[in-house]
């Protein structure tokens, strides 16, 4: 009888103990999956900005009789951030990048329309489709030494998290948005 | 029954976990391997930039030293500046004793230790001259000197193990370069607190203000796009005066004031703590930025432009009473030192008085000039001294030469259809007999090479190669006579302290010296420094101290040439000059023979265009003077007045009464300065 009750107890224990413990193993491996998303566009971005800033106005305004060719368009940049943000899905990453005075320029990182996306994230173009002029756009003063260049990364994450959290009626079943930045000034 | 399952269970669990032990280990190598991986990249990533960067400086410094401008540089021309065309390791006995060592020292104190031979890290170096372009930078053409450098580590893995991993690499790349780097902004005022401007009887005026355009009338011919402002500078206004209220070396209580058509500038920047003056200024509010290399003399580091002579005097040209005139025809004149004579009797020997050259007629200079023949004379009847020969041609023949002018140029054209041609080369208007005199000013048409361009050096008399010192006979010694008869010649302002004819009337159109990376371009690679440049005042001229070489007369704490400031009213290394004394009392001043109105260049009325393309460049304490009367800084172009590509670096800007302005449009031949920069 004794046993009974207990195996039938720890059953019930199990049930109420359970949705808590699940809850916390998944929370921990998705806060994890999540921390680990930030770093690697955190990190994307920064080699982005990086290509930026080494090619700046000394390499678009070249001086006379120089043949310098290497100023760096959107979509080189968003390449590059392409293959350092492994693991993201291209399609549903938006890429904005801000220069000193220009408006900001957003677009998707992987995908090359010419028609303006719309998505939760926000809108933009494809990144790849930006492929005509240098950016910073504006050559005689965004470019310039010591100007300030600035990438936001924003991406889905669709997490299970959302799922179980508390209070959480209000937020898209598993999905929320991850951002992060990068900002440098122009070095050459 | 019960006992058994429970063991059997307990079995399966052990079973499961061992399992997903590994899947976990994968996991958490995910995470702490790869984590770490990317933290140990970012530190080789330091690491490579830091070295790459380090070597290239020091390459920069090897070579600066040489007295060679890096842009010239090749393999094999300055000893320690190795080029290292295949990647070597830093332990390589290749590197040492090379700029290439600084780097991997500086790789070192990052954390990559390359002599630790049980290491588990690896830096290696790779540099060459322009002959090879890096390969990792791919489009970057205007460089001279490149280095690579690449850092690799090995990351023992702990989770990952388990999957087989027992080892993961990390690397960096890092490229440095010597690369020509366009300076940015239109005008720089590099006046500070305690720097004032001189009135003619000495009184001192504008302390610590950049620019004071505080008299300029409004008016609408001055379109600066679609802005009315007296300057105009699209590429941005940059100010080192950081006066925000008066007293204190400050005569006003801001840095800067437009005046009444103001001052607009697609960008202000102005050193912390600067205002300028409301409602005067556009953008209204000044970036702030901490005082740095922004706000110092761009041309820091370099040594004044050296002179495109042989070390041997080149030939001169003597006139009588410094009139060169061309009468009704065209004077041809060649690169040679010119000078004005008197004689005491008709019949006396031609003596070197330092009186000005007045031109007059239509006037050509260039090298392609016929060389005269002794005892015949120089054109327009000047007294022919040969000189040394060099190069190709003869007697100072080349395609950038240098020509002398002792006692200044007035081309004051004594006449009607008078024109100055300036072809290709170095003019050095080399100062003046008078304290208040000019050593330079046209109000004639004036025109010249664009090519590659003419580089105007207003100076004394003992511009370094002029006079003679204890290593080279100085170019005076071919003048006959001069010995104990020339007499010293002062600094003197362009354009003249006289209102009634500085720059009157004319229509100036000069560029400035285009590099020889341009192919059309005949410029002595040494002074592509120096590109950009139409005008440059002495670095002497100034009511501030430079920095000059070792030895310089009244100057016993100089050390070199090389753009720094020693004395100053405010906050100079130095210390404190007494403002008031400039002329004859601070030694180096008295020894500069600076003038109370010779650090300016000033264009006066009478509807004078000085249309310059390039950089204009005056040192700290030297000051643009626009007054009255439709006179600017603006190109002229089918008869309208243009903004000019023009890059002004200067003291400070005064605009007086009248329709004055600085008209400038995007600089075409921007100052480029020579220097280290990470480029990958």
């Amino acid at each position: 009888m004794m046993r009974k009750r207990q195996r039938g107890s720890s059953t019930i224990e199990m049930a109420l103990v359970g949705i808590p413990i699940i809850f916390t193993l998944i929370s921990i491996f998705e806060m994890s999956r999540g921390m680990w998303i930030y770093n690697t566009l955190a990190y994307s971005v920064k080699v982005g900005v990086r290509l930026a800033s080494v090619h700046g106005q000394n390499c678009i305004n070249k001086p006379p009789g120089v043949t310098n060719n290497c100023p760096k368009k959107i979509s080189e940049i968003a390449t590059v951030i392409r293959q350092a943000a492994v693991g993201l899905d291209p399609d549903t990453t938006l890429l904005t990048f801000r220069s000193a005075t220009s408006m900001p320029v957003s677009c998707y990182m992987g995908s090359s329309s010419t028609t303006t996306l719309t998505t939760p994230l926000g809108q933009g173009v494809g990144c790849l489709s930006l492929n005509s002029a240098p950016w910073p756009p504006d050559p005689t003063s965004e470019n310039q030494v010591g100007k300030v260049i600035r990438i936001d990364i924003r991406t889905r994450f669709r997490s299970a998290l959302a799922m179980v959290f508390p209070g959480a009626s209000s937020v898209r079943f598993a999905e929320a948005d991850l951002g992060a930045s990068s900002q440098d000034i122009v070095q050459f | 029954m019960t006992s058994k399952r429970r063991k059997t269970s307990g079995g399966q669990a052990l079973v499961m976990v061992t399992l997903s032990l590994i899947a976990m280990a994968g996991l958490m190598g995910l995470a702490v391997d790869l984590g770490w991986s990317y933290f140990v990249q970012k530190e080789a990533q330091a690491a490579a930039d830091g070295a790459a960067l380090a070597a290239a400086q020091e390459a920069v410094l090897s070579i600066r030293a040489k007295g060679i401008a890096p842009s010239a540089f090749t393999c094999g021309l300055v000893m320690g500046v190795y080029c290292q065309t295949t990647p070597v390791g830093c332990s390589s006995g290749n590197v040492s004793n090379t700029n290439l060592e600084n780097g991997c020292l500086y790789a070192k104190t990052n954390g990559f230790d390359y002599n630790n031979g049980s290491s588990r890290q690896n830096v290696t170096i790779q540099s060459n001259d322009h002959s090879t372009l890096p390969p990792t930078a791919p489009g970057i053409n205007n460089i001279s000197y490149w280095v690579t450098v690449r850092t690799v580590q090995t990351v023992p893995q702990l989770f990952s193990a388990v999957l087989g991993n027992t080892l993961g690499t990390v690397s960096a790349i890092g490229t440095a370069g010597i690369v020509g780097v366009v300076a940015p902004g239109s005008f720089y005022g590099m006046n500070r607190r305690g720097d004032c401007l001189y009135k003619s009887d000495g009184t001192q005026y504008d302390c610590g203000m950049d620019i004071d355009g505080s008299q300029g009338q409004s008016q609408q011919s001055l379109q600066c796009g679609t802005q009315v402002a007296d300057v105009c500078a699209p590429a941005g206004i940059i100010l080192a005066s950081d006066c925000s209220s008066s007293g204190n070396g400050c005569s006003n209580a801001y840095g800067g004031d437009g005046g009444n058509a103001g001052a607009w500038g697609s960008s202000l920047t102005m050193m912390q703590g600067g205002t300028v003056k409301a409602n005067t200024f556009t953008p209204s509010t000044p970036t702030p930025a901490p005082d740095g290399p922004l706000f110092q003399d761009q041309y820091a580091n370099i040594p004044q432009p050296p002179l495109q002579v042989p070390s041997s005097p080149i030939g001169a040209c003597g006139y009588d009473h410094g009139n060169i005139s061309a009468n009704s025809g065209t004077l041809t004149l060649g690169p040679y030192q010119y000078y004005s004579y008197t004689r005491a009797t008709p019949t006396s020997p031609p003596i070197p008085d330092g009186g000005v050259l007045k031109v007059s007629g239509n006037v050509v200079f260039s090298p392609t000039a016929p060389v005269p023949t002794v005892p015949g004379g120089c054109p327009g009847g000047g007294i022919y001294t040969p000189g040394a020969t060099s190069g190709t041609g003869t007697d100072h023949s080349t395609a950038f030469p240098t020509y002398i002018f002792w006692g200044g140029m007035n081309a004051n054209g004594n006449g009607n259809n008078n024109s100055l041609y300036f072809g290709a080369g170095q003019y050095v208007m080399a100062g003046t007999n008078s304290l208040t005199g000019l050593v330079f000013n046209a109000q004639t048409p004036v025109s010249g090479d664009q090519t590659t361009g003419t580089m105007f050096i207003f100076t004394d008399g003992s511009y370094p190669g002029l006079q003679p010192t204890s290593t080279s006979s100085g170019q005076i010694s071919g003048i006959p006579n001069q010995s104990g008869n020339m007499p010293t010649l002062l600094q003197g302002s362009v354009g003249g302290p006289d209102p009634n004819i500085a720059f009157k009337g004319t229509q100036l159109d000069l560029y400035g010296v285009v590099g020889s990376n341009n192919a059309s371009s005949a410029l002595p690679p040494k002074l592509n420094d120096y590109s950009g440049i139409v005008w440059w005042q002495d670095r002497r001229n100034s009511t501030v101290e430079y920095n000059e070489a070792q030895g310089s007369p009244g100057c016993p704490l100089c050390t070199a040439d090389d753009g720094s400031v020693l004395y100053c009213a405010n906050g100079c290394p130095g210390g404190t000059v007494p403002p008031a004394l400039i002329n004859q009392s601070t030694p180096a001043s008295s020894a500069n023979h600076v003038t109370y109105i010779s650090p300016q260049i000033g264009i006066s009325p009478g509807q004078g265009r000085v249309g310059l393309q390039g950089v204009i460049y005056q040192p700290r304490g030297a000051w643009l003077y626009v007054n009255a009367g439709n006179s600017s800084f603006a190109c002229t172009v089918a008869g309208q007045t243009q903004q000019c590509p023009l890059e002004v670096v200067t003291g400070a800007l005064v605009l007086d009464h009248g329709t004055t302005g600085l008209l400038l449009s995007g600089p075409t031949l921007p100052i480029i300065r020579y220097k280290a920069a990470l480029i990958q």
